[in-house]
């Protein structure tokens, strides 16, 4: 107990993290029932040996993850924000590895939606899911001689996503020190969030809304959407033909021309939203992208879209200026801003995290300080990883009373970590300075 | 003797459907059975023999209504052409939905009736001819599923199924029954996992294995 136990491999794979998610969530029910066991014996015994038994299990198993988005968060760290990304990634988990849905689950849906059976709707529709999406799975089928793609949603999404969230609460609260006030400005982020993604009618409002307003990004292609074939649970696109990017990781058959190609649609296609349109598809994962034969990025999924507030935008991005470094008076005020550092802290307390915060600045700003920049750079991702450890090792983090950051950073955060992993895993070389030229 | 059955049913069907929805809705709206049958049929202007043609008593006419909500989600499901199509597993999925379909347009009427089953170890008079029409559905549906291989055989336990399903069909009424998600949401995802959970439990696999296990085990204790 007293020696951290050592790690010995870095999980990779949906299949591996949702494992590893699964096994935590067998050993907090031990924990419980450990728990209840005891207090058959002693019905004194209070309740926070039980939550620390949890936290440290979950703790231990979230600090194995590398590579997944909440490595992102746990990096950007503000220790404490990491709380909501770690559980939200928890929950995608658990919806990855719910079961595929039965065929006659299919039609029920399609008659309680479009009040029609799958089969009077269209020409062929598949008795079995071709693939899964991230709440429901997708089912091929074709419509006066079209081939299309059938996104359905498993029952009762939303009303699981609620009680999740309530559930972890009280783990939640303890393992991070945060208070309650905070927690609920950051789950209450997260839970609109995963909301929004079980609403299938502004899926397809927004899907057709930001598909519009990209289709001229070079090298970017986006499904057609059909309304009148779409409802509550059901979402129908064309169905687009080639790999998906976790595809294209495995096998590495692409050139390096290519890859740069894939990369840069990626990077263009994030920093015209987050720039141009403020608003944005937050959920950066290598399931959403397919990759054409011909090299291009159809973009399948705008189930999680962070709308980026003004007033937020332009203390944020800030951070981007390339002098913001060198003009400590400037990063100061962006940081009280951000809520990195607080008015009331101690003279200490401001120096550390100033100093830590700069260095987080620096580290995540790199690409944005070179015209191209290569994310193939093994040196770099170590270097990130190593600092979100380091973080995660600080006391001052772990035991500062406040929560360290704004809510709204949350899903930026999370896409720039994925966005970047995605580029690392493509090992793409990227122009970086095509959409920086905003006025802070 | 089938075809007998129909012609007479539809010779008589106006006036018995009559019967059952005035009986309906005396019920919900005032909350308890028609003080008698004289009293019923003189409020609704019935004679008293045309109802006794039809049903021998309201509790008769209740098991009528029930019987006929799996005996519609029957003949539904074999209208679809592809149900012949189907496994066991689909096909008893598309069961429970269409009966929650079916039993979505009654449900007052339901909710009142369950309202009044005390024991849930006993199967109460009103569900009588409901269950005797489930249990001819699904041991046939079963056999078909031994047949393909889909069930399991187990000696003597496989003889007992339906008892399961039945239990099953009740777990997932009261489930129903409380559901107060938007659509029955919950309800759809109890069905479908609880079938999963059903078919994981009835197919070849864990079980078989653990049952063998404990044999050997058994047996090895002995010794």
């Amino acid at each position: 107990m007293t020696k951290l136990k050592e790690q010995k491999s870095i999980p990779v794979g949906k299949v591996q993290r949702a494992t590893k998610f699964i096994s935590t969530g067998a050993k907090i029910g031990g924990n419980y029932l450990k728990h209840y066991g005891k207090r058959l014996v002693n019905p004194e015994l209070s309740r926070d040996e039980l939550h620390q038994d949890n936290a440290k299990d979950i703790y231990n198993s979230l600090s194995e993850l590398k590579g997944s988005a909440l490595k992102v968060a746990q990096m950007l760290s503000m220790d404490k924000n990491l709380l909501p990304s770690a559980y939200q990634q928890q929950f995608a988990m658990a919806q990855y590895s719910a079961p595929p849905l039965s065929y006659p689950l299919v039609v029920r849906t399609f008659e309680k939606s479009l009040k029609k059976k799958p089969t009077e709707v269209f020409e062929t529709f598949t008795h079995a899911a071709s693939n899964a999406a991230s709440i429901g799975q997708v089912h091929q089928a074709t419509w006066k001689g079209k081939k299309l793609a059938v996104k359905i949603q498993y029952p009762g999404i939303a009303d699981s996503v609620k009680s999740d969230l309530a559930m972890v609460k009280p783990i939640a609260l303890r393992m991070f020190k945060l208070n309650p006030a905070e927690y609920d400005e950051f789950i209450g982020e997260v839970e609109t969030r995963l909301l929004e993604e079980a609403d299938y009618q502004l899926e397809l409002k927004r899907s057709i809304e930001l598909s519009k307003e990209c289709s001229h990004i070079t090298n970017l292609i986006f499904p057609t959407y059909y309304p009148s074939l779409s409802g509550d649970r059901i979402l129908t696109m064309d169905w687009i033909e080639g790999q998906m990017l976790g595809e294209v990781f495995k096998h590495n058959t692409f050139s390096q021309v290519e890859r740069n190609k894939i990369g840069q649609a990626l990077w263009d296609f994030y920093h015209y939203q987050i720039h141009t349109l403020r608003s944005l598809h937050a959920d950066p994962h290598p399931g959403n992208f397919i990759i054409t034969p011909n090299h291009k990025v159809g973009v399948i999924d705008f189930g999680c879209v962070k709308v980026i507030p003004d007033q937020f935008y332009k203390i944020y991005f800030q951070l981007l200026h390339k002098d913001i470094l060198t003009d400590p008076k400037r990063l100061d005020k962006v940081f009280h801003d951000l809520r990195f550092i607080y008015p009331d802290d101690s003279v200490q307390d401001k120096a550390f995290f100033k100093e830590v915060f700069t260095q987080l600045v620096e580290l995540l700003g790199r690409p944005f300080r070179t015209p191209r920049f290569d994310f193939a750079e093994k040196s770099y991702f170590t270097s990130l990883y190593q600092f979100g450890e380091e973080i995660g090792q600080m006391k001052a983090f772990r035991e500062s009373k406040k929560a360290r950051g704004v809510k709204d950073a949350l899903y930026i955060n999370r896409t720039y970590y994925g966005l970047y992993n995605l580029l690392h895993e493509l090992k793409a070389e990227v122009d970086t300075t095509s959409f920086v030229d905003f006025k802070p | 003797m089938e075809k007998t059955k129909k012609s007479k049913a539809k010779a008589s069907s106006a006036s018995a459907d009559k019967i059952t929805s005035a009986y309906r809705d005396y019920v919900l709206t005032e909350g308890k059975q028609p003080a008698s049958v004289f009293k019923f049929c003189k409020d609704h202007g019935f004679r008293e023999d045309e109802f006794y043609q039809y049903y021998g008593s309201f509790e008769a006419l209740e098991r009528a209504i029930w019987k006929n909500f799996v005996d519609d989600t029957r003949s539904k499901m074999v209208a679809d052409a592809s149900y012949s199509t189907f496994t066991t597993r689909e096909k008893i999925l598309t069961f429970y939905f269409m009966l929650a379909e079916v039993l979505k347009s009654d449900r007052s009427f339901v909710l009142h009736q369950l309202k009044s089953w005390k024991k849930p170890g006993m199967v109460p008079t009103f569900l009588k001819g409901f269950k005797a029409s489930f249990d001819e559905w699904i041991n046939s549906v079963l056999n078909e599923g031994k047949a393909s291989g889909e069930i399991a055989k187990r000696p003597y336990l496989d003889e007992r199924y339906d008892v399961l399903f039945w239990l099953h069909l009740m777990f997932i009424l009261q489930f129903w029954s409380h559901d107060e998600s938007a659509n029955f949401e919950k309800t759809d995802a109890a069905i479908e996992k609880s079938v999963n959970l059903a078919f994981d439990l009835i197919g070849k696999g864990v079980l078989d294995n653990a049952l063998d296990f404990g044999k050997f085990l058994y047996q090895n204790s002995k010794n």
